[in-house]
C-alpha cells in the first residue's frame, strides 16, 4: 500500500480535495483508473457505528485527534442565492431577496475527517408590499464536524459523524419596525452525512446532509415593551448572548443540504460547482416562529 | 428507480419555499366583548348610529392594504362602547401597546391636572425659573415658557430623525441634552413638531409636583379611571418621556377620550382643569407640515368639529364633542412612514355613521 506521501509526490497530476481526504488512508494506494474495490473490516465498522451512535445520543462535540501525518486542505467558496425570511414576531409575510457571501473551509484528514468551516452571508429582501428591498439580513456562522468512514468503495463512499454549528442570524426590517433589531442566534448539535459518487477520472459528485438534533437559541422578546433596543456595542453583545433556550427539533431545527460537482480545469487546482439548501426554524417558548430558507449556488476553489 | 427517487428529492428541495400568511384574522363583525372593565356595552342602533356605515370602516381595517398594520378600532358613543374589533390578533383586546406620539396628548392632560391642582400657576412661567441648572449660557433659551414647549415653539433645533434616538441613548440628563441643542428660532415664534419639547414639559411637571410624570399620571389619571395595566418609559436620567412610549390597552385609551369628552370630569369629579382643556383643544399654532392645526399637544380638526391625539403608525384617539363620539385606532407602532395609515378617511366614515 502506498503511503500518504505518495499523494504529495510530484508525480501526482491533480491536486487533492476534501473528497480525497475521505479516501485516506485506505484508498491512498488505490488507483482511480483501476478503480480497485477496497474491502473493509466489518468488525471495525460496527465499532465505528457504535461510537457514532453514542456521540449522537449524547449530543457530544467531538474534537479531532489529528495524526501527525494528516493531510490539510482548504477551500474558498463564493455564494449567490435566494433568501427567504419569515419573522412571525413581526408578521407572517415572507421577505425575499438575493443573498451573497463567502465561506472558508479547512479540512484535516487521515483515518477520519475533521472539518471546520466559517461563512458570512448578506442579503437584502422585501415583501410583496414593498417597492424596494429595505430589509437586511446577515449570517455569520461556523461549524465543526468529525466524520467517520462508514464504507468506501471504488465509486461510492459514505461518511457520517457529529457536527456542531453556531450561527448569528440578524435582521433589520426598517419599513416594518424602524426601532428594533431581530435575531435568531443558535448553536446546534447534530449529525452530518456525506455521500460521494466518482463519476469519472476527474469528476466527483458530493452530497452532504446535515441536520440539528439539540439546539440552544435566543430570540428577542415577542412583546418588546420599549421603543428602542440598546444599540450600544455592549447592549447588542448582551442581547445576542443572554436568555438562551434549549430544545430539540420541535423548537429549533436546521437542515442543510449541500451538493457539489468537483472537477479539474488544470492539474494544480480543483474547482467545484455547488448547490446548497439551508433551512432554519426557531420558536422560543414566548415567541412566534422565525424561519429562514436559502437556496444558493456557489463556486468553490480548493487549495492547500 | 434510485435515480428517479434522487430526482424527486432534489426537485422537492429546489422547489421549497415559504408562503405568505394573512396579516389579519377573518372579519367577524364589530360587536364588543363583555368585560369587567367599566365600559357599558351598546350597539349602533341604540346609540343612533348607522351600523352599515360603521361596517365599512371595519371592513377597511380588516381588508384594505392601507390599513395593513391595524391592531384595533373601537367606537364609543354616549359613554358606551358601541363597536370594537382587533384585526391582527384577538388577544390585543387585553394587551398594552405603545401609543407613540399620542403620549404627547397625555403629557398635555397631566399639565392640565397639575394646573388644576395648583402645582403650575401659569403656563407663561419660564422653564429657566423651574430648572435653571440644565440651561447653558444662551440667553434665548432662557425665555422658553411652558406654553412655548406645549405648542412646539421652543425654537430648539431638535430633529426627531436623529435626536429622539439620542434622547434615549444619552447617559446624562435628557433635559440638558435637549437644551444643549442650538436655538434655531426665537422661542414662541415658530412651531416645529419635535419630541424634545414634551421632554421639557415632563421635567417641568416633575419639578412642580415632586413626582416623575409617570408616577403622577398613575396617581391622578390612571387610577381614577381604573387603568391598572400600563407602562411609560423613562430616559436614563429617570425623566419620563413626555413625547412617546406610553403603553396602554385600547379600551383604557378610550377611557381617556371619554374623560376629555366629559370636559375633564370622571364620576362627577373634576380631574383636569376645564379652562386648560379648552385651551389645549383649541387652535394655538399651525404646524410645520400640511398646515395642520395644533393646540397643546392635540391636533385640532375643525372639519370634524373635534380634536385628536395622533401617533406613529396612524394611531389616533379622536374626540368629537358635538357627536359625543370617541374613537380609538391603534396600529403596529414602529412602521416607517411608508406604512402610515389613512387616519382622516377612517375618522370621516365613523363620524358620518353618527346620526
Amino acid at each position: 500500500m502506498k503511503t500518504l506521501n505518495n499523494f504529495k509526490s510530484k508525480s501526482m497530476k491533480i491536486s487533492l480535495t476534501f473528497v480525497d481526504l475521505f479516501l485516506l488512508p485506505e484508498m491512498a494506494g488505490a488507483s482511480r483508473v483501476s478503480r480497485t474495490i477496497v474491502s473493509y473490516n466489518t468488525k471495525n465498522l460496527n465499532m465505528k457505528r457504535s461510537i457514532i451512535i453514542l456521540f449522537l445520543l449524547l449530543g457530544a462535540n467531538v474534537f479531532a485527534q489529528v495524526p501527525v501525518n494528516s493531510l490539510q486542505r482548504n477551500s474558498l467558496q463564493l455564494i449567490f442565492g435566494v433568501n427567504q425570511l419569515k419573522e412571525e414576531n413581526l408578521h407572517a409575510k415572507v421577505h425575499s431577496g438575493l443573498i451573497t457571501g463567502i465561506s472558508y473551509q479547512h479540512c484535516l484528514g487521515s483515518k477520519n475527517i475533521s472539518d471546520f468551516d466559517i461563512s458570512i452571508k448578506w442579503s437584502r429582501a422585501k415583501t410583496a408590499y414593498e417597492d424596494l428591498s429595505a430589509t437586511a439580513n446577515a449570517h455569520l456562522s461556523g461549524s465543526y464536524r468529525y466524520l467517520f468512514k462508514i464504507f468506501n468503495l471504488s465509486e461510492i463512499s459514505y461518511v457520517l459523524g457529529p457536527q456542531i454549528n453556531m450561527q448569528y442570524n440578524v435582521s433589520v426590517y426598517p419599513n416594518w419596525d424602524e426601532s428594533h433589531l431581530y435575531w435568531a442566534n443558535h448553536i446546534d448539535l447534530g449529525t452530518d452525512n456525506i455521500l460521494l459518487y466518482r463519476l469519472s477520472e476527474s469528476g466527483i459528485l458530493f452530497f452532504d446532509l446535515r441536520f440539528s438534533i439539540f439546539s440552544a437559541f435566543n430570540q428577542p422578546e415577542y412583546n418588546r415593551m420599549y421603543k428602542y433596543d440598546d444599540s450600544t456595542f455592549e447592549g447588542i453583545v448582551k442581547n445576542f448572548h443572554s436568555d438562551y433556550e434549549f430544545g430539540s427539533v420541535n423548537k429549533a431545527f436546521r437542515l442543510a443540504i449541500h451538493m457539489e460537482y468537483q472537477f479539474h480545469l488544470n492539474p494544480k487546482c480543483t474547482q467545484a460547482l455547488c448547490y446548497s439548501y439551508d433551512y432554519l426554524r426557531i420558536k422560543g417558548n414566548e415567541n412566534l416562529p422565525f424561519q429562514n430558507n436559502i437556496h444558493q449556488v456557489g463556486f468553490k476553489i480548493y487549495f492547500r | 428507480m434510485k435515480k428517479v427517487n434522487l430526482l424527486i428529492v432534489m426537485l422537492s428541495v429546489l422547489s421549497s419555499c415559504m408562503k405568505d400568511e394573512p396579516f389579519k384574522t377573518a372579519y367577524r363583525g364589530f360587536e364588543p366583548s363583555v368585560m369587567n372593565d367599566g365600559w357599558e356595552i351598546s350597539n349602533p342602533e341604540n346609540e343612533n348610529m348607522d351600523g352599515s356605515i360603521l361596517d365599512q370602516a371595519y371592513m377597511l381595517v380588516h381588508s384594505d392594504d392601507r390599513y395593513l398594520m391595524a391592531r384595533s378600532l373601537l367606537v364609543f358613543r354616549n359613554n358606551k362602547l358601541v363597536a370594537e374589533a382587533y384585526p391582527y390578533d384577538a388577544a390585543d383586546i387585553d394587551a398594552i401597546q405603545n401609543i407613540q406620539s399620542c403620549t404627547k396628548s397625555i403629557t398635555s392632560i397631566m399639565t392640565g391636572i397639575a394646573v388644576h391642582e395648583g402645582k403650575i400657576d401659569s403656563l407663561t412661567e419660564k422653564l429657566f425659573s423651574i430648572y435653571p441648572e440644565y440651561f447653558d449660557q444662551d440667553i434665548h433659551k432662557r425665555t422658553i415658557s411652558i406654553e412655548d414647549a406645549l405648542t412646539m415653539r421652543t425654537g430648539l433645533g431638535f430633529d426627531n430623525g436623529t435626536h429622539t434616538l439620542e434622547l434615549y441613548k444619552t447617559n446624562s440628563s435628557s433635559i440638558a441634552y435637549v437644551l444643549s441643542l442650538e436655538s434655531v428660532y426665537p422661542s414662541g415664534m415658530i412651531m416645529k413638531y419635535k419630541d424634545g419639547d414634551p421632554q421639557l414639559v415632563s421635567k417641568a411637571i416633575e419639578m412642580k409636583t415632586g413626582k416623575k410624570l409617570s408616577d403622577y399620571a398613575n396617581e391622578k389619571l390612571f387610577s381614577p379611571l381604573g387603568i391598572t395595566e400600563w407602562k411609560w418609559e423613562s430616559a436614563k436620567d429617570g425623566t419620563t418621556f413626555g413625547a412617546v412610549s406610553l403603553f396602554l390597552k385600547p379600551r383604557d385609551f378610550g377611557k381617556i377620550g371619554q374623560l376629555l369628552l366629559q370636559n375633564g370630569k370622571w364620576d362627577n369629579i373634576s380631574i383636569i382643569d376645564s379652562t386648560y382643556l379648552s385651551l389645549a383643544t383649541s387652535i394655538k399654532v399651525t404646524a410645520d407640515f400640511n398646515e395642520a392645526q395644533y393646540g397643546y399637544y392635540f391636533w385640532i380638526l375643525p372639519a370634524f368639529e373635534g380634536y385628536a391625539a395622533e401617533g406613529h403608525g396612524g394611531q389616533f384617539l379622536l374626540v368629537v364633542p358635538p357627536k359625543k363620539l370617541v374613537v380609538v385606532y391603534t396600529a403596529w407602532p414602529y412602521t416607517s412612514g411608508d406604512f402610515f395609515d389613512q387616519a382622516s378617511e377612517l375618522m370621516s366614515i365613523i363620524i358620518n355613521s353618527c346620526n
